[in-house]
């Protein structure tokens, strides 16, 4: 329980069988490939096209995905999500893998309808807007390029501003008094425009023209050989054109609707193939055999030796890894301890020369994080939700583990709200003293009622906190006793010890009454504490006045750190109190009402709204300060970290996994 | 009815706990839930992740208005119970002067705790796996907060057993 032993592995075999050795490794996932070395004159392969193919087609298969969302069924729930991946054998893993080529296709297929749909929409806006431009024109039963017949011209043009037929024949006669011969038809007016056709003779025609653009005439911009009637009706046809290939596509594109379950899987194919192929260029081969080395834990050695070198011309060689190689940390606890594993993960994993922490540190964990929550009826809430979770669902390892963690912080919490006697705050005797007239309820506590004994709570978090930051020298003294340097262990240990446990009684004095005998016997406690620490801690200096000034140095950093580092347990004081009084608040609010009916719907109502909120804001708080206990108080005394998480070769996927058959 | 001037101090505590811690942390969380909403914007499933770093700076808005109610309630405001025992001056003005830690420290922290949660979601979107680290810049400033808490809760539970 701790951190597994890690072997080196190395796997030489033919280059025929080296496809159905990297998928061996992928389905056991156990083994970590390392980057190849120079070895003898081997080479390495290049794959990199491959992966940028499968890259590609990955994307495909993502947006085929987003656009296909909308056509497949949705199943399940929220809850649902809770359950684990699909599992398929490899059998069945091998039919689905024979459709691949056809799923792309129908990714690729459903990428290009929807690409139509959207350029058909960008059409429809282009030809729209033609529309708009023809429509002053609508009322014309000219075509447009019309230039006039043989002797009369007509100028097709329009005004940029709101004119009739007399403005402009009177400003064209005023104009141009010489010509008699000119008519205009007002094909449409507005504010911004109006649309006309001026006749006059052929002869005339740039005079008029010239004149008629000093009142602002501008000819009418690509004119069509049609009228304007047909060709808006002819547009329209076309957008009626573009809807139907849109349904159409539509249409195709709902019946690829059930590919969307298996995109999934084709997602997760890519991924497999994708893993495989940076694999292969983690071999160094000759023309006949390839090697490759890597590290395994030590408890998947045997199974995994015995399975290649079973079925294949290989040799697999195990060996213990050197000291400078960079060795993959994986951690392996007990059902009450891995669920915290990730809390280690978040800080750091283990280093080389430390040890996994995460065994010790789960008790502290739940521990202390039900002594910030605190309520047994919030405790009782998680414990059950969460059970009922943990029993009805089958859950993926790592959100198994979220849920057991919460679930034993819940256990916790109940614990301690019963020995502080805090059920949802003060309900129990909110309840019998406005309900039954009794006050029964009033002290619930199983050890002590936080408020009324406020400061004798207080030393005893600090103890929690000294128990707590012992341990983690403890740990520190049996690391150094493990790897020889017993002196320096004990060291570490006893004078530290001995000084914090002479000071408690007068640390402990400021804050409650303590017996007689724990002062008398204190101070000695003390005096022997100081000599031990002064004459240890400046051990490591060569000269005398090194050794004294090291050892004062020494005691002043071990006073005030651990001062600084217990006080930080007042959390737990804090935290815990904040929990049970803002419990008693809602109480309070829900109990306003004189009448017993309102009193009982104000429980109801405002009661679960304001202890949902309570336990919400709380929830976060004991999971951020219980953190901060464990990273900065504990691990601080002993632990390293820096250590590298495994990422052995596997099966990466998101929606399927694989059942190991045989 | 009487209002006793030792009740004006209790209340002028109260209402500045519950008044400036929660202007801190609203305005902690307002800035946090900025640096948030851009991060959603280009990665929505982060949501949850940002959503507890809006949160944290939060908690001191919490512990102001816990010192507030905890003195409404021992002065008798809450309850009714302030004209049978009125608070005397220097009751009064002790309650008040145990408030002080909470309503300076509280707003300030909540301010300082919103810098680190902002950078904490700068964590979250651009490396989200280590985002618990982030979390945990953010809550080294709350201790101080904590710490002025604890103060003033010791403070006015003591006070509220001594006669005066």
């Amino acid at each position: 329980m701790a951190k597994l032993k890690i072997k080196k592995i190395e796997i030489a075999a033919a280059v025929s069988d080296s496809e159905k050795i990297i998928r061996l490794l992928q389905r056991r996932g156990v083994v970590e490939l390392s980057e190849p070395e120079e070895l003898f004159n081997l080479s390495t392969e290049d794959r990199s096209e491959a992966i940028s193919e499968i890259d590609n087609r990955l994307k495909v298969a993502q947006s085929a995905e987003n656009i296909l969302l909308k056509f497949a069924k949705k199943s399940g729930g929220l809850l649902s999500s809770l359950n684990e991946r699909q599992s398929l054998t490899e059998s069945e893993f091998g039919e689905m893998a024979a459709e691949t080529d056809e799923i792309y296709n129908a990714a690729l297929k459903a990428v290009d309808l929807d690409r139509k749909i959207t350029d058909n929409k960008v059409s429809e806006v282009r030809i729209n807007t033609m529309i708009d431009a023809l429509r002053p024109w609508q009322n014309l039963e000219l075509p447009l390029d019309f230039k006039g017949t043989k002797r009369v011209a007509a100028l097709i043009g329009s005004f940029p501003h709101n004119c009739d037929r007399e403005y402009i024949l009177t400003s064209l006669a005023s104009d141009l008094p010489e010509i008699e011969s000119t008519d205009a038809e007002i094909v449409s007016q507005s504010a911004e425009q109006t649309c006309a056709v001026v006749f006059c003779m052929k002869t005339d025609k740039q005079d008029v023209e010239q004149s008629l653009r000093n009142i602002g005439f501008v000819r009418i911009s690509d004119p069509v050989s049609d009228t304007a009637q047909s060709r808006i009706d002819r547009l329209n046809e076309e957008i009626e054109q573009l809807h139907r290939e849109s349904e159409n596509a539509t249409e195709e594109l709902k019946s690829l609707g059930e590919y969307f379950e298996k995109l999934k899987f084709f997602k997760d194919y890519c991924i497999i193939e994708r893993d495989k192929n940076a694999a292969f260029q983690k071999l160094v081969k000759s023309e006949r055999i390839f090697v490759l080395t890597g590290f395994i834990p030590e408890i998947r050695c045997e199974k995994l030796k015995r399975d290649i070198e079973d079925k294949y011309d290989a040799a697999v060689i195990l060996s213990d890894p050197d000291e400078d190689d960079d060795v993959p940390v994986v951690l392996k606890n007990n059902g009450f301890a891995a669920p915290v594993e990730t809390i280690t993960e978040m800080y750091s994993l283990p280093g080389k020369n430390d040890i996994d922490p995460t065994p010790i540190m789960a008790f502290f964990y739940y521990f202390f994080f039900g002594m910030m929550l605190s309520d047994a009826g919030y405790g009782l809430i998680m414990s059950l939700a969460l059970g009922f979770v943990l029993l009805k669902f089958k859950m993926e390892e790592h959100m198994r583990n979220t849920v057991k963690m919460y679930f034993f912080c819940g256990l916790s919490t109940l614990f301690w709200g019963a020995m502080y006697g805090s059920w949802f705050g003060d309900m129990p005797n909110v309840i019998g003293s406005n309900f039954f007239g009794t006050d029964k309820f009033a002290n619930t506590a199983i050890w002590l009622s936080p408020l009324d004994e406020l400061m004798t709570l207080l030393v005893y978090c600090f103890i929690f906190g000294l128990v707590h930051l012992f341990v983690g020298v403890g740990i520190k003294t049996y690391m150094l006793w493990k790897s020889g340097r017993k002196f320096d262990g004990l060291c570490e240990f006893i004078p530290t010890f001995v000084l914090i446990l002479g000071f408690c009684p007068i640390f402990f004095g400021l804050f409650a009454d303590i017996p007689q005998w724990m002062s008398t016997i204190g101070t000695p406690i003390l005096i022997a504490g100081v000599v031990l620490v002064v004459a240890t801690a400046g051990r490591s200096s060569k000269s005398i006045v090194g050794k004294i000034g090291g050892g004062l140095y020494g005691l002043y950093n071990l006073v005030s750190g651990y001062l600084g580092d217990v006080l930080s347990y007042a959390r737990l004081l804090a935290l815990g109190l904040s929990t049970g009084v803002i419990a008693q608040v809602v109480n309070m609010l829900c109990v306003l009402p004189s009448n017993n009916v309102l009193k009982l719907i104000m429980i109801i109502v405002v009661g679960a709204v304001g202890h949902t909120m309570n336990l919400g804001i709380n929830l976060i708080g004991a999971y951020v300060h219980t953190n901060r206990l464990q990273y900065v108080e504990f691990f601080s005394k002993f632990y390293d970290g820096g250590g590298r998480a495994m990422h052995p070769l596997k099966i990466n996927t998101k929606y399927y996994k694989f059942k190991e058959e045989n | 009815m009487t209002i006793s001037t030792g009740l004006i101090f209790v209340l002028a505590g109260a209402a500045l706990s519950a008044a400036l811690p929660g202007f801190g942390s609203a305005k902690a969380t307002g800035m946090v839930g900025e640096a948030a909403a851009g991060v959603i914007t280009e990665d929505p499933s982060k949501f949850g992740k940002v959503l507890i770093m809006q949160v944290l700076p939060g908690t001191q808005g919490l512990y102001g208005f816990l010192t507030a109610i905890l003195l409404l309630s021992y002065s008798g405001v809450l309850g009714g119970g302030f004209s049978e025992n009125p608070v005397s001056i220097e009751k009064g003005l002790a309650f008040f002067c145990a408030c002080l830690p909470i309503i300076i420290v509280g707003p300030l922290s909540a301010i300082a705790q919103a810098k680190a949660a902002v950078g904490g979601v700068g964590i979250v979107a651009k490396n989200p796996d280590q985002s618990g680290k982030g979390i945990i810049f953010a809550a080294m400033v709350e201790t101080y907060a904590v710490l002025a808490l604890l103060v003033s809760l010791l403070a006015i539970i003591q006070i509220n057993g001594i006669a005066l």
